[in-house]
């Protein structure tokens, strides 16, 4: 049974590195957000495992405050797609470049 | 039988991590993402963290990702196009950042996980009031913090979202080619 725990942290680091991998690479930024909503599970997946193997209830309460984090960050994150997307037509994270100019 | 379920979803978990990343279209993406979550359930609930599967799948795969169909759905954005040259560099960025942190992260949690003594036998269920005396006592501050951070992204998101009344300042200039 003890190989559920290293397989859980070895899945927890390959979606990581998958999710690091396509908030570089998407160009839509929905997809950017999916790719990062990604990482985010794989931290959950670590911490509930870690607390799991443990036996120690923090491992929960940080999965509590990573999900909370997460809903915050979407809905501030979409609303912001939306205005982006009435000013210009388009959510690309390459053609938002106002900063950059 | 335990070990065959466990490959399951880890298989599916893995294969549907890749397809949220190399799908082309959000939506594709979104419903991915949905399964990656139902598999990580799947594993929460092998290891005896049944509690977590039902927040995971409550909280996540219902709410957050309904959110972001529906914001999908709002905004009909279709498939990419193709990419302006200056960024392809960020694209190769991104799959040498990618590759060295699968080693790294991969190598890491080998190594910890051949180190650490993990139980034979998965530990009996953590009682529910175990985390929320855990929430209530030793991360009080943060769990309040918590609750102001979800009524300043609430308001925010209304904020930013919300149709421009005519009470706050003077209306934007329109831009030249008008809005459909």
């Amino acid at each position: 049974m003890s190989f559920f725990y290293q397989g859980n942290l070895l899945l927890a680091a390959m979606i990581f590195a998958l999710g690091a991998f396509g908030v570089l690479w998407k160009q839509n930024a929905i997809a950017v957000f999916l790719c990062l909503e990604l990482m985010l599970n794989a931290c959950n997946l670590a911490f509930v495992t870690l607390a799991q193997a443990q036996g120690h209830p923090d491992g929960f309460a940080i999965f509590i405050f990573v999900v909370t984090v997460a809903a915050a960050e979407a809905g501030i994150g979409l609303a912001l797609f939306i205005k982006v997307f009435h000013e210009r037509e388009h959510i690309d994270a390459d053609r938002m470049i106002m900063l950059r100019d | 039988m335990a070990e065959l379920t466990y490959s399951l979803f880890f298989v599916l978990a893995l294969v549907s991590a890749v397809l949220v990343v190399f799908s082309r279209h959000p939506v594709h993406g979104a419903l991915f993402l949905i399964l990656t979550m139902v598999a990580l359930a799947g594993l929460f609930i092998l290891i005896n963290a049944q509690w977590a599967a039902v927040f995971q799948i409550l909280v996540y795969a219902g709410a957050i990702m309904v959110l972001f169909l529906f914001v999908i759905m709002l905004l009909n954005i279709g498939r990419a196009g193709e990419l302006p040259v200056s960024t392809r560099s960020i694209r190769r960025a991104g799959v040498v950042f990618g590759l060295a942190l699968a080693v790294q992260a991969a190598a890491l949690m080998a190594r910890f996980g051949a180190e650490a003594a993990f139980p034979e036998t998965p530990p009996p269920l953590i009682p529910i009031g175990r985390i929320a005396l855990a929430l209530l006592t030793r991360y009080l501050y943060a769990f309040e913090l918590t609750s102001v951070m979800l009524l300043v992204a609430v308001i925010g998101a209304l904020a930013l979202a919300g149709r421009r009344s005519s009470a706050d300042g003077p209306p934007e200039p329109q831009p030249p080619g008008g809005r459909p």
